[in-house]
């Protein structure tokens, strides 16, 4: 009898879950039909005929196994101009193969904020002080008593950042004056990471300075234990706002891998905006990164600490002495389908995303 | 991804159906406490429940939890302790109320991976011989090793190895094998595994008993002022040629009370006393001395202090042939608790410590 409803709970378990992907699917289909008249509409004509759309389809069913992938497909032909073969549709990227290269259980850790410099050591930029379980300690988990935070914040006296551990889309980061800063400011139940507000390198700082501006890495564990940097873009704030994020109105570049920029910034849809910054009037085609090739193996050498994801989206600055930091990584939502759309395939290898 | 009402009903119906499952556990894990108590009165041939602490169990239920639900564990406790004890807190309640909110799930999964525990607690853990992480062999640095050359140092290891994959529960998934035995083939690609030298373990916990690796069973509590406390500590053992302590194993436990004695009698699963002494090895269990106990116990509370994202861990403890404590697991997803609880609790008398408010 016991056994009958465990076996009919996990059975009602997989039902529900297997209902809930579907209502997940439906949704982003929704979202990609939604993003594709977007881009016909701005660029005022549409390249998927329907020859174009029947050769989409049948890519769709070969290699995802159902046609019903197109939606996406057809999206980033739009923003293409064209379609090739060897996209990955952005549902079947977050339903299927991130799930298999980055298993929850292994991939959570990276919304754990507080622990990147213990996993990463110097790369990640070390904490001031942290807030775990409603209580502080300094970077090596130290016990800090409420009564000796005010020393420590007085020796210091510069601008912290507040991060909220799980925040996502930049939304979750205040900057403050450590001399304002009140315990009162974080909320019970969350945990904070505090670190001191970095200086960004010249080059960045000119591109927009209100905003630190940061690189997306994404890099590939391989199946010979090797890491491959798929795709480097550069992201910056735009109208006086504080963050680079995409969500928040932010754009990007797509840096090549010889360090040479698009020639026109992108929005998060991935549409074009235009060859100088809006508000500095910096010329895109003039930026020059020379430490990316240091960037990329930083990528590369934390990625090899912590194998247990396949692929990674790091978001990395540069500190005033050229120095690559890390300010967050992220095993979720890690491939930026229009990344993909306008500048790859990245993922056209079978092998890779099984 | 603002798609308005579609969204939020879908969020409405996910959180409902998340209420319904959770329902459906709560019922589930009661409808094996009556089975618990069953057993319990069945072993004893005697009944001590009656209408009247009934009426009192689910009045403390109630003030205390909020509901009268609670009562079956509660019941089953009074069974098993032979009296009703204020304070107690139910399993049900533990598990589904009070480790959700004490342990966020998400910092309770990295205890799962065995693969990492060296890197968080150092040398209090096993320092592994290899790991096998995303199909890659590597050494305890995170070296990548090339698996050829991989087994032939092991060949010349000359010793026992334990090969333990990773999310395996209740020590099934853990093989000990001679290191010159060491195939590729016992080895499922798409999990993860940690090969680590097998433990001697210290003289006096293999007389207790030889055929398995008597592991202590340290539940620490980290507080709201961030101190660590204990909460029960005890030792488990297998018994008639069981290679494994597991209590789910048929093993069995004796306790040890805050000056580290241990108690008279050992226990099983149920909480039901097996004698005073080890029916194998006739290890009488008041005669049980470690020196390194409280060595012991201060080495979990210095690991607790590493991971602070969570305040209630269960800490597995072997000592090696030299006397040093060593870590063989740690659990935050569900250490155990109900025989222990209903025996020398109630560990939780404090509403502060379990966040009720």
């Amino acid at each position: 009898m016991v056994g009958y409803i465990t076996k009919m709970y996990f059975w009602f378990e997989r039902c529900i879950r297997k209902l809930f992907l579907i209502i997940n699917l439906v949704q982003l289909r929704r979202l990609a039909h939604k993003d594709r008249k977007q881009v016909v509409k701005q660029k005022g004509k549409s390249v998927v005929t329907r020859e174009i759309k029947k050769a989409i389809k049948e890519y769709a069913r070969e290699r995802f196994g159902s046609k019903a992938y197109w939606p996406y497909l057809a999206y980033y032909s739009e923003m293409r101009g064209e379609f090739i073969k060897g996209w990955i549709p952005d549902d079947y990227f977050t339903t299927v193969v991130e799930p298999k290269l980055n298993p929850l259980n292994y991939s959570n850790i990276s919304g754990v904020k507080t622990y990147d410099h213990r996993l990463f050591g110097e790369f990640a930029i070390r904490p001031f002080v942290l807030f775990i379980s409603g209580l502080f300690y300094d970077a090596d988990l130290n016990l800090i008593k409420e009564g000796q935070l005010k020393d420590v914040l007085s020796d210091y006296n510069g601008e912290l950042v507040l991060k909220e551990e799980f925040g996502f889309g930049g939304k979750q980061v205040r900057f403050i004056h450590s001399s304002e800063f009140k315990p009162e400011l974080l909320r019970r139940g969350i945990n904070y990471v505090i670190q001191p507000s970095i200086k960004q390198h010249k080059i960045l700082n000119d591109l927009y300075p209100d905003s630190v501006n940061t690189f997306r890495v994404a890099s590939l564990f391989k199946k010979d234990g090797s890491i491959e940097i798929k795709f480097v873009i550069l992201r910056f704030g735009v109208n006086g706002v504080k963050v680079d994020n995409m969500s928040s109105g932010g754009q990007c570049l797509y840096i090549d891998p010889f360090g040479i920029p698009s020639k026109v910034a992108h929005d998060n849809l991935g549409l074009a905006v235009g060859e100088k910054h809006q508000n500095t009037g910096f010329v895109f085609a003039d930026l020059k990164v020379p430490m990316l090739e240091d960037i990329m193996e930083s990528c590369k050498t934390a990625h090899l600490k912590y194998p247990y994801v396949g692929l990674v989206g790091w978001d990395v600055c540069i500190d005033e002495h050229g120095k690559p930091k890390l300010l967050e990584w992220n095993a979720y939502n890690s491939l930026y389908a229009w990344v993909d759309a306008l500048y790859g395939p990245f993922m056209a290898d079978d092998n890779e995303i099984e | 991804m603002g798609t308005g009402i579609f969204e939020n009903r879908y969020f409405k119906f996910e959180r409902s159906v998340k209420n319904g499952i959770m329902k459906f556990r709560l019922l589930y894990s009661r409808r094996k406490a009556y089975r618990l108590r069953k057993q319990v009165v069945q072993t004893r041939g005697e009944t001590i429940l009656n209408r009247k602490l009934k009426r009192a169990i689910k009045a403390y239920s109630r003030k205390r939890f909020g509901t009268k639900a609670y009562w079956p564990y509660l019941a089953y406790y009074t069974e098993l302790k032979g009296e009703f004890v204020d304070g107690w807190i139910p399993y049900d309640y533990y598990r589904y109320m009070m480790l959700p909110s004490i342990n966020p799930q998400y910092s309770t999964e990295i205890s799962e991976h065995k693969t990492f525990d060296h890197r968080i607690f150092g040398n209090f853990s096993i320092r592994p011989l290899y790991i096998f992480v995303s199909g890659i062999f590597y050494d305890a640095d995170f070296n990548q090793v090339d698996a050829e050359q991989l087994i032939k140092s092991l060949a010349d290891h000359n010793d026992y190895i334990v090969v333990k994959e990773e999310r395996g529960t209740h020590g099934k998934q853990v093989r000990m094998i001679h290191a010159s035995e060491f195939r590729l083939d016992i080895i499922n690609r798409k999990l993860n595994y940690v090969i680590q030298p097998y433990v001697k373990q210290y003289k006096v916990i293999n007389d207790v008993y030889p055929d398995s690796v008597n592991t202590f069973r340290v539940l620490t509590y980290l507080g709201a002022d961030g101190s660590v406390s204990i909460k029960f500590s005890i030792l488990r053992f297998g018994i008639d040629g069981s290679k494994v302590d597991n209590l789910s194993s048929q093993g069995q436990f004796i306790y040890f009370d805050e000056k580290g004695k241990p108690s008279e009698q050992a226990y099983n699963i149920l909480g039901i006393p097996t004698g005073s002494s080890h029916k194998n090895t006739g290890f009488k269990y008041s005669d049980f001395s470690i020196p390194m106990y409280e060595e012991l116990i201060e080495a979990c509370k210095t690991a607790h202090r590493k991971y602070p994202y969570i305040r209630l861990v269960g800490w597995d403890v072997c000592v090696d042939e030299h006397g040093k404590p060593k870590l063989i697991e740690w659990n935050a997803d569900n250490p155990g608790f109900y025989p222990e609880e209903a025996l020398f609790g109630p560990f939780f008398p404090d509403d502060d410590e379990i966040f009720l408010s």
